[in-house]
C-alpha cells in the first residue's frame, strides 16, 4: 500500500432490466456490492475495463468510471452521490420509511 | 374534463405498442442505449440513481377518480405501492422494471392517460391554477385553453426538438396560484373592458441555475391569437435560442440577452406573418367545443344553511375548525368548498402517496366531489367541489388517511424534490431535511401563529423543488464530499395580479451542514416572529420591509464575516 493517497478507479453502471447500481468485478461480472469491485490506479487498465463495460450493452446502461481517493489505509473517499449509490435501493427505501 | 376521441385513443395505444417493441429490441441488443434513450425519454422513462423512473402526465393537474384508481393499480401492480406527485402536477413511479413499462402505458391508455411531454426538449405538461373552474377570484377558466394548447403542442413537429425543455403555466384568476412568473411562458386569461377574453402574456421566466422572472410582452393577446402568438414566441426561440450550451439554451437567456423590447419586436414581427393562418386562428366554435368539456357539474342549490365556512371555523370541534381554517377554501358555488389534501405529514415524504391512499381519495372524490380532483404544483391534492355540509365527514375520512394535517400554506407544507435519494442529477438529499423540519415544527399552535410561509427545498441547482421562489429556500450542495445546504430568503411564486408579487430568493450566507440546517431554519422562523410588526404581517412582508439583516444577524451574528462567504 502506498504511503500517499492515490487516485483510483472503479467501473460502475446501472443494470438494464431494473436500473440497479452495479460494479464490474475482477471476473468481468456485474455485481451489486462496491466492496466486491476491485479498483485500479492505472489509467490504461481503467480504459481497458471501461471499454469492456461499454461492450456489455445488453446487460447495463451508462457505464462510467468512478474516480476516488484511495487512502493509505485502503479506505475510499467517495462523493456523496457515489456513497448513496453504493448503499443501494433497499437502503434508500428503508431510509425513506418504505 | 376533456374526453378522448377515437384519434386520441388510437394515439396513446399506439405509443404503448411502439414502446413495447422498442423495449424488446433494446433487450435483444438490436438497439443501443444511445438509440433507445431518446425513445424512452419521449415516453417519460428516465434512468435515475437506483432505478428507472416513469413520469406520468397529468395535464393541468386534473384527474378523474377512475384515473386515480388506475394509478393506484399500476403503482401496486408494477411498482412498490407508492408514488410521488411533482411540481409539474405529474406523478412519478420510482421503481418500475423496464419490461413492465409498456404494460403500464397500456393500462394508462385505457383511462386516457400517457407519459408524453414529460421529458425532453419539447413543450412539457402544461400546468394551471389548481382551483381553475371553482375559484372565487377567477375571471376566466384557463382549462379549455390549456387543453387547446396541449393539443396544438403535443405532436407539433417544429417544437419536438427545441433548444431546451419548455414549460407553460396558465391561470385565469387574480391571485396567481400557478407560478406563471417562473415559467418559459406564463399566461393569465382575463377579460377586457368590453368583456372579450384575452391573455396577459409573460415570457422568459424560470428557475434552475439562472433564475429569472418572466417579462410581460403583451398586456392582452386576443383569444383568436392565442395559438398564433404562442407559435410566434416558439418560432423566435427555436430560431434564435442558443443550442451551443445547454446551460444557456432556455428562452429566459434569449429574452435576457436580447432584452424584452427586442424579443417582443421579433415575436410581433413573426406573429404578423402567421396570425391569419388557417389552423392557427382560434375560432369561437373551437373554444366553445373545448369549453363544453369543462362545464361546471350540476351543483345542488343549498337553501337550508350550510352555505358558509364560518360556522365550522368558529365551531367547538377544534381539529375540524383548524382544518377548515387552514385547508378549506371558499368556492364560487354557494354551499360548496374547495378542500386541499395535505400530502405533507410525518408519515411520508412530501408529495408521496400510497396506492391504498389513492384508492381512498378516489372514493372520496366519487362520494363528495363529482369524481374529480386536482394535483397542485405544491404537491398536494384538491377535491374541488365538496358540499360544506359534508366537510365534517370528509375531514374524518381524510384524518384516517393522513391527509388532514391543517398545514397547507405553512412552514411544514414544503415543496421538496426527490433529491439524492432518487435523482441522478442531485447533489444532496431533500427528503430527510423536509422530514426533520416537519418534526421540528410539529407544534400546530406555533405553526398557525407563524402563518403563511412557503419553504421549498431542492437537492441541486436545477431547482425542481422551486427553492428560488420559496419565502425560505433551501438548496442542497455537495461540498468536499459532504451534503451542505444554502439558505435563501425572500422568494415568492407570486400571489398578486399577473405574478406581480413574484420575487426570487437571495442567498443569505455560508451553507450549513445537514446537522445544522434545521436549526438554521428554526432560527429564521423565530426571528421572523420576533421582528414582525404584528401578527398578521406575513413572513414575506416582513422580509420585504426589513431585508435580510435581522436574519443574517440571527444566523451568523457571532461571526459576521461568515455570512459574506458563499460556500459552494
Amino acid at each position: 500500500m502506498s504511503e500517499k493517497p492515490q487516485t483510483a478507479f472503479v467501473i460502475t453502471a446501472n443494470r438494464l432490466s431494473d436500473g440497479t447500481v452495479v460494479y464490474l468485478d475482477d471476473q468481468s461480472r456485474w455485481i451489486e456490492q462496491l466492496d466486491g469491485a476491485p479498483s485500479t490506479t492505472h489509467a490504461a487498465e481503467r480504459d481497458r475495463l471501461l471499454a469492456f463495460a461499454r461492450s456489455c450493452e445488453r446487460d447495463v446502461c451508462g457505464p462510467y468510471v468512478i474516480d476516488f481517493t484511495l487512502r493509505p489505509d485502503g479506505t475510499r473517499s467517495l462523493s456523496v452521490r457515489e456513497r448513496l449509490r453504493a448503499l443501494g435501493a433497499e437502503d434508500a427505501r428503508r431510509r425513506l420509511g418504505y | 374534463m376533456y374526453q378522448y376521441d377515437e384519434y386520441d385513443r388510437r394515439t396513446v395505444e399506439q405509443r404503448a405498442r411502439q414502446l413495447r417493441d422498442q423495449v424488446e429490441r433494446r433487450v435483444r441488443g438490436e438497439l443501443s442505449e444511445e438509440e433507445f434513450r431518446p425513445l424512452r425519454l419521449q415516453n417519460g422513462l428516465y434512468l435515475q440513481l437506483h432505478a428507472y423512473m416513469l413520469r406520468i402526465a397529468i395535464p393541468y393537474g386534473l384527474l378523474s377518480s377512475v384515473q386515480l384508481r388506475k394509478l393506484a393499480f399500476v403503482t401496486r401492480r408494477f411498482d412498490r405501492g407508492y408514488a410521488h406527485f411533482t411540481t409539474r402536477q405529474n406523478l412519478q413511479l420510482n421503481w418500475p422494471r423496464l419490461e413492465d413499462v409498456p404494460s403500464i402505458l397500456d393500462e394508462l391508455a385505457a383511462v386516457e392517460m400517457h407519459a408524453i411531454q414529460t421529458s425532453g426538449n419539447c413543450i412539457r405538461n402544461i400546468t394551471a391554477d389548481p382551483f381553475a373552474g371553482v375559484a372565487k377570484d377567477e375571471d376566466v377558466d384557463p382549462r379549455p385553453y390549456c387543453e387547446i394548447l396541449r393539443q396544438w403542442s403535443t405532436f407539433h413537429p417544429e417544437f419536438a426538438h427545441l433548444p431546451r425543455k419548455f414549460k407553460l403555466a396558465l391561470t385565469g384568476a387574480t391571485n396567481d396560484r400557478a407560478a406563471i412568473a417562473v415559467h418559459d411562458i406564463g399566461i393569465r386569461a382575463l377579460r377586457n373592458d368590453a368583456g372579450e377574453i384575452g391573455f396577459e402574456y409573460f415570457v422568459g421566466g424560470g428557475q434552475g441555475r439562472t433564475p429569472q422572472l418572466a417579462e410581460r410582452i403583451s398586456p392582452f393577446v386576443r383569444e383568436r391569437d392565442l395559438l398564433s402568438y404562442t407559435e410566434a414566441v416558439l418560432r423566435v426561440y427555436n430560431l434564435d435560442g442558443r443550442r451551443d450550451n445547454k446551460y444557456k439554451a432556455r428562452i429566459k437567456i434569449l429574452v435576457k440577452e436580447l432584452g424584452a423590447p427586442e424579443f417582443t419586436r421579433r415575436v410581433e414581427e413573426e406573429h404578423a406573418k402567421i396570425k391569419d393562418d388557417e389552423g392557427l386562428v382560434l375560432d369561437a366554435r373551437e373554444v366553445a367545443r373545448m369549453t363544453a368539456y369543462f362545464e361546471p357539474p350540476r351543483y345542488e342549490a343549498f337553501t337550508n344553511g350550510h352555505t358558509s365556512l364560518d360556522g365550522l371555523r368558529l365551531g367547538k370541534d377544534r381539529p375540524l375548525a383548524r382544518w377548515v381554517t387552514g385547508n378549506v377554501i371558499a368556492h364560487r358555488a354557494p354551499g360548496y368548498a374547495i378542500v386541499q389534501l395535505s400530502l405533507k405529514s410525518k408519515d411520508l415524504p412530501p408529495g408521496d402517496v400510497t396506492a391504498d391512499q389513492m384508492d381512498a381519495v378516489a372514493e372520496l372524490a366519487d362520494r363528495y366531489s363529482f369524481g374529480r380532483l386536482v394535483v397542485t404544483h405544491r404537491q398536494n391534492l384538491v377535491l374541488t367541489d365538496v358540499p360544506i355540509r359534508d366537510l365534517p365527514a370528509v375531514h374524518a375520512a381524510l384524518q384516517a388517511q393522513g391527509f388532514a394535517t391543517p398545514n397547507v400554506g405553512t412552514v411544514t407544507d414544503m415543496i421538496a424534490c426527490p433529491g439524492l435519494d432518487y435523482c441522478d442529477l442531485a447533489n444532496a438529499r431533500s427528503i430527510p431535511i423536509a422530514d426533520q423540519i416537519t418534526k421540528r415544527f410539529d407544534d400546530l399552535d406555533f405553526v398557525f401563529d407563524v402563518g403563511p410561509l412557503t419553504l421549498n427545498i431542492s437537492g441541486c441547482i436545477n431547482a425542481c423543488g422551486h427553492h428560488h421562489v420559496g419565502n425560505i429556500g433551501i438548496l442542497g450542495i455537495d461540498k468536499m464530499g459532504e451534503e451542505f445546504y444554502q439558505v435563501m430568503l425572500g422568494g415568492s411564486a407570486g400571489a398578486g395580479v399577473g405574478g406581480g408579487d413574484a420575487s426570487l430568493a437571495k442567498i443569505l450566507g455560508r451553507a450549513f451542514s445537514a446537522d445544522e440546517i434545521v436549526d438554521a431554519v428554526e432560527k429564521v422562523v423565530r426571528t421572523y416572529v420576533d421582528v414582525r410588526n404584528e401578527a398578521d404581517e406575513t413572513f414575506i412582508e416582513t422580509y420585504r420591509r426589513l431585508g435580510p439583516d435581522p436574519f443574517k444577524e440571527a444566523l451568523y451574528g457571532a461571526h459576521p464575516a461568515a455570512s459574506q462567504r458563499t460556500a459552494l
